[in-house]
């Protein structure tokens, strides 16, 4: 009993071995989206014409660095504490496999830091996708693949810890939503690094020189299991994460958790198949193919989602028509608690995932749409939509409450925390439907040069490209003042913030 | 907000949302199959 404590705000028993594991990921986390952030900027102030800072050995560098550190490290590690926080905390138990827990979280730094050290000493110029031919040095899949074992024990870890919660029955009834989320996001995420271990184990043989070949469009089929799979592990796990925020601020409940729940289901069975899109102009596959498994499959994934736009605003609502706000069709809204950051920036997120995210995703994994929109900034712009507009923004929210919960410390600058989700938020949708602006016009994606002024032959884009382009780099500065602003916020209340008794 | 049979309607402003979301998607969708049609018209 001596390893638990009492939380004096929801009455739950906090394990405290889970609790440090908790924060060590979480701080983790935001060493890693501080990375991202800097390497964000450089690459921005790169695609301004007007400014194109980076010399282009560096600007491919940084780029895979940003991928790296954004849509691995900052994501998976914030994932590795809600996985611990919604299983020990939320089902009132013990963390199972302490130490196991420990050593996924060494793997992960380990394998992380590897592949940082690797990209920014010049050996795996290959960016986040590392196509082959493009060839890093193994010590760069090394990494990645010590971080996926280690994101694989915390899976495990925490399906333990639900079979422990089970036996000791910490919890009665069915498994809290939010915790059915985050397990269906954690199945997500087994499927999703056996993928990454299929493919980069013999692509790491290949670096060492034990496998002469890799097929590169097998590789592409593979890689996409992982690389793009990774990203329904945040879907799921930002879902799961609205309707805690939404619990906690508002103090809403679904209306039917079983649709709920199905909807989660349906995000298991076909979310997956997602990943198909990314090979929709890859010769080396048939149209039926393709067809089949982003025509059909996919949208039942989308349908999952429409469930969770509903289901999560619905339950806002009901809940603030409760407390009085009933007048007209919005008052609920207008008198919504905004000046808590947690929520607005949980609004943040379903409108970015939802508006920006969602309908340019499935608008551009048309098979025939596909085509004009491929390997253009329009692609660029739509997951900077859902990772970051989507999955970032909640994961932000999350942070305001874990702040005081799990840290036990008063989130420091209020002010500043009130409005840090506006500005990333104004700054992150801004940058996103100028990427896609500009990308419609035909503006590549990776590129350092877009203005091709090294080429032999002139390439013009549409003087209104360009002028997008200047707007999407005025949204990119805001972005990435407030991230720094979200940074701040936390870093000073780990160190200056008052502790809550 | 009572609904046609009765049933109080319990997220009106929520529904209100979700329609607007779906005009919005229809819309985009309809604007990038016209923007295809005059890359590549078909006759």
């Amino acid at each position: 009993m001596e390893d638990f404590r009492v939380c004096p705000a929801t009455g739950l028993k906090v394990h405290k071995p889970a609790e440090l594991l908790i924060k060590i990921n979480a701080v983790t986390a935001i060493v890693f989206i501080l990375i991202g952030g800097l390497m964000a900027l450089l690459l921005a102030l790169t695609k301004i014409p007007a400014i194109h800072l980076l010399p282009s050995d560096l600007f491919y560098r940084f780029l895979t660095l940003h991928g790296i550190a954004m849509l691995v490290a900052w994501i998976i590690f914030f994932e590795a504490a809600i996985l611990y926080f919604t299983s020990a905390v939320l089902l009132n138990c013990r963390l199972a496999a302490v130490k196991v827990a420990w050593l996924a979280y060494g793997l992960m730094l380990g394998g992380a830091l590897m592949a940082a050290v690797e990209i920014l000493i010049g050996n795996a110029d290959c960016m986040f996708t590392s196509y082959p031919p493009l060839q890093a040095h193994h010590l760069y899949y090394l990494g990645v693949i010590l971080f996926a074992v280690g994101a694989i024990l915390v899976c495990c870890v925490f399906f333990g810890t639900l079979a422990v919660a089970k036996h000791e029955k910490t919890y009665e009834g069915s498994l809290p939503l939010v915790t059915f989320g985050a397990a269906a996001a954690a199945i997500i995420a087994i499927v999703t690094l056996a993928h990454g271990a299929i493919i980069f184990v013999p692509t790491w043989l290949w670096a060492l020189g034990v496998i002469q070949h890799i097929d590169a469009p097998a590789y592409r089929l593979i890689f996409w299991g992982f690389g793009h799979s990774s990203q329904q592990i945040n879907v799921c796990a930002m879902v799961a994460v609205w309707y805690l925020i939404a619990a906690v601020t508002v103090g809403a409940k679904p209306v039917n958790q079983r649709v709920c729940r199905t909807a989660f289901v349906l995000y298991i069975l076909f979310i997956d198949i997602a990943s198909e899109h990314h090979i929709l102009v890859d010769p080396g596959f048939s149209a039926a193919h393709k067809a089949w498994n982003t025509g059909y499959f996919m949208h039942l994934a989308v349908l999952a989602s429409m469930i969770h736009a509903l289901a999560v605003p619905s339950a806002i609502e009901i809940a603030l028509r409760k407390k009085g706000h009933t007048q007209g069709y919005f008052e609920w809204l207008k008198k919504a608690p905004w000046g808590n950051p947690s929520f607005s920036a949980m609004v943040w997120s379903i409108a970015g995932f939802g508006f920006l995210g969602g309908i340019t995703g499935v608008t551009f994994g048309t098979e025939q749409i596909n085509i004009i929109a491929h390997n253009t900034w329009r692609i660029t712009g739509h997951f900077h939509s859902t990772v970051v507009a989507g999955t970032t923004m909640s994961f932000m929210g999350l942070t305001y409450i874990v702040l005081p919960l799990i840290f036990r410390k008063e989130v420091a600058f209020p002010k500043l925390a009130k409005f840090q989700p506006h500005v990333f938020g104004v700054g992150i949708w801004t940058m996103a439907i100028f990427m896609m602006f500009s990308g419609s016009f035909g503006m590549p994606r990776r590129h350092w040069d877009i203005t091709f002024s090294d080429a032999a032959f002139s390439i013009p884009f549409d003087q209104t490209a360009m002028m997008a382009l200047h707007i999407f780099g005025v949204g990119a500065i805001i972005a990435v003042i407030g991230g720094g602003m979200f940074v701040l916020v936390s870093v000073a209340t780990l160190l200056i913030g008052k502790d809550i008794k | 907000m009572a609904g046609k049979n009765g049933h109080e309607f319990e997220a009106p402003g929520s529904f209100v949302l979700i329609m607007t979301f779906f005009a919005v998607f229809v819309l985009v969708y309809l604007l990038n199959w016209k923007y295809l049609s005059d890359l590549w018209p078909i006759n």
